[in-house]
């Protein structure tokens, strides 16, 4: 009797595309997934625009009574939150800069040179960048510590950067890689020097690889959290996510600012998600398949 | 030195057209890169990664095994500093401190890897699936792996609150529980021996969330590398979608996923952010982990020779997977050309 069940969900699961029953077990699924992937945002949404009374309300409602845009103000005013936005931009603009300048160049050696020891290059840098973040915290601090910089954004763009350069290297190379031998070698030929045809033939040509590199690097920096918590300490270098996990007014943790706080530092990147998911996926697939 | 014969006239224009002045200089640096052979031009491209990932990672690494073989109290400068060999670590595995955390850190790994392997191959081949809207669909999976992880934190210790979580309300509507739990101020214990406590299990659930995204990616980049005609030519031959899933796809994705597998056990033997940001180690110290223990002994004990150590045990147990997750790569890409 178990064999026949077993068999019949089998059925059930696995056979008849244009059944009735499969498509619609088929967008349940599909619907469960949506929702566990959404419902923790839309919760931060709801609580954000919650008026205070209801927040702190043991009977949560799922869709809240009255509307309230206190919090969205407040965190400018007491919070100056909008210092640790532009800290966030300021980090992760500069640490892409520098993934994309030296990835560029390295991947354009892993990815269309034909060198000895390039998978043994590949495999150091990859190992490199696995280790766990600690192993090499403490040497940092102390430097940083030595050449006053902690605290500022250089000792969080400097490490968030070596640490990523490793996964943006392999997925520029899987970009270049892609683009024929022959464009280059006919550049060549017609009498442009090695730079003047990795200028002007090869880096063009990779643009959509450096968009889609571009957005990935700038979205991982942005929510880095390791270096960010443990190099930054005020105002002056705290970035926006770090920042949300210490609005505290004495023991006390103010949720209708950190609601309000978390959505306005989600909203680039879920932006970046929505406008060039596209790219997003492209780089990540890249990155997926190394 | 190689004379190539079809030289253009002039100064070359690298990288813009550039006033004459620059436009020299760029031109000589254009030359000297010219005549270079093709292994001197590699490393050159190379050198600037090399030496960046070196001074900020390669030189703290062997820093920190140095350190871990020093007595090293900055809290006590009368004590000194001198070479004490093994000591360190031997006093590591007396701690039971450090035993309780590598528990705790091999806990999360397990239970973290199975959930997420539950949910992301589902997950995985529904979207690979054709269906309207299926962009969308994708889209809305990947978001979680764009909440910043101190959000992502915060968010989950908002919805786990003991007072006014919303996760206690929703449970207890449907009649799971019967009283609201304070899920991340737990103490029970299943067992001493076989580790399981509320507030950690709470976060894993929180971090399998916030991973899944990319390991439906992997698995979906592996699940549509298989070519179709391999579903034809079984489908011809009269296998059904079991097996076809049985026997075709799934030793196929087998790859893919022992990638994932092995991706996140490397990760989530550093798992940092979202525990600091959900109970930082506590209650007491349930969901102290091996880094969280390690930061601890940084900043608060400053035991620094005691803390290199252990970061150093870290840098070991992940060692392992990183050989293993390597060779997989490489066996995949050479499977692939």
């Amino acid at each position: 009797m178990w064999k026949r069940i077993w068999n019949q969900t089998k059925d059930l699961i696995f056979k008849g595309d244009h059944s009735r029953l499969y498509q619609i077990v088929f967008m349940l699924l599909v619907v469960i997934f949506v929702l566990q992937a959404l419902f923790p945002i839309y919760w931060l949404f709801i609580s954000s625009i919650k008026p205070i009374s209801e927040l702190y309300d043991r009977d949560q409602a799922l869709i809240p009574g009255s509307v309230n845009f206190s919090g969205y103000m407040n965190i400018w005013t007491f919070m100056d939150f909008s210092k640790n936005l532009l800290n966030s931009f300021i980090i992760s603009g500069f640490a892409t800069i520098i993934i994309l300048f030296i990835g560029s160049l390295a991947g354009y050696v892993l990815g269309r040179t034909k060198i000895k020891g390039k998978t043994a290059i590949m495999v150091l840098i990859l190992a490199l960048s696995m280790f766990p973040q600690v192993s090499f915290l403490l040497p940092l601090f102390e430097a940083f510590s030595r050449y006053q910089l902690l605290d500022t954004h250089i000792a969080m763009i400097l490490p968030d950067s070596a640490y990523l350069l490793p996964v943006g290297v392999l997925a520029l190379r899987a970009f270049y890689s892609q683009i024929p031998q022959d464009l280059e070698r006919a550049a060549r030929v017609n009498g442009c020097t090695r730079l003047g045809a990795l200028w002007r033939v090869i880096i063009p040509l990779s643009m959509p690889g450096f968009v889609s590199v571009g957005l990935m690097m700038f979205t991982l920096v942005y929510n880095e959290f390791f270096f960010a918590n443990l190099f930054s300490m005020t105002k002056a270098s705290q970035p926006a996510p770090v920042a949300v996990l210490r609005f505290e007014l004495g023991y006390y943790q103010p949720w209708d600012l950190v609601t309000a706080a978390s959505i306005v530092c989600m909203i680039p990147i879920l932006l970046v998600m929505i406008l060039a998911h596209k790219q997003v996926l492209k780089g990540l697939m890249m990155r997926g398949a190394v | 030195m190689r004379e190539r014969p079809e030289k253009p006239e002039g100064p070359p224009a690298f990288p813009l057209r550039l006033p004459k002045k620059i436009g020299g200089i760029f031109g000589s640096f254009d030359l000297w890169v010219e005549n270079l052979s093709e292994g001197r031009f590699s490393v050159l491209l190379l050198s600037p990664l090399i030496i960046f990932l070196i001074a900020i990672i390669g030189i703290p690494i062997a820093r920190t095994i140095w350190l871990s073989l020093h007595q090293y109290l900055p809290a006590r400068p009368w004590m000194e500093y001198k070479f004490i060999g093994l000591v360190n670590y031997v006093s590591l595995l007396r701690d039971p401190a450090f035993m309780k955390s590598l528990i705790h850190s091999f806990y999360f790994t397990v239970l973290n890897i199975i959930l997420m392997l539950l949910l992301a191959i589902p997950a995985a081949l529904l979207v690979s699936r054709e269906f309207r809207g299926r962009i969308a669909v994708r889209t809305i999976l990947l978001l979680p792996w764009a909440v910043p992880i101190a959000v992502a934190g915060t968010t989950f210790k908002f919805m786990y609150n003991g007072e006014y979580g919303v996760i206690n309300y929703l449970l207890k509507s449907i009649g799971i529980i019967k009283e609201y739990v304070p899920w991340l101020m737990s103490y029970d214990h299943v067992f001493d021996w076989m580790y399981s406590s509320t507030a950690m299990n709470a976060i894993i659930s929180a971090a399998v969330w916030r991973t899944l995204p990319f390991s439906i990616l992997m698995i979906l980049a592996a699940l549509e590398s298989i070519p179709p005609d391999y579903y034809k030519m079984a489908k011809v031959n009269g296998a059904n979608s079991w097996q076809i899933f049985r026997h075709v796809t799934f030793p196929l994705i087998l790859p893919g996923i022992t990638i994932v597998v092995l991706w996140r056990a490397i990760t989530a033997m550093r798992i940092y952010g979202i525990i600091d940001s959900m109970t930082a180690g506590g209650p007491g110290r349930i969901t102290e982990t091996l880094q969280i223990l390690t930061i601890r002994t940084f900043f608060v004990s400053r035991d620094l020779g005691k803390g290199t150590a252990m970061a150093v045990m870290t840098m070991l147990f992940t060692l392992v997977f990183i050989i293993f997750y390597l060779a997989l790569l490489q066996y995949v890409q050479r499977k692939r050309r």
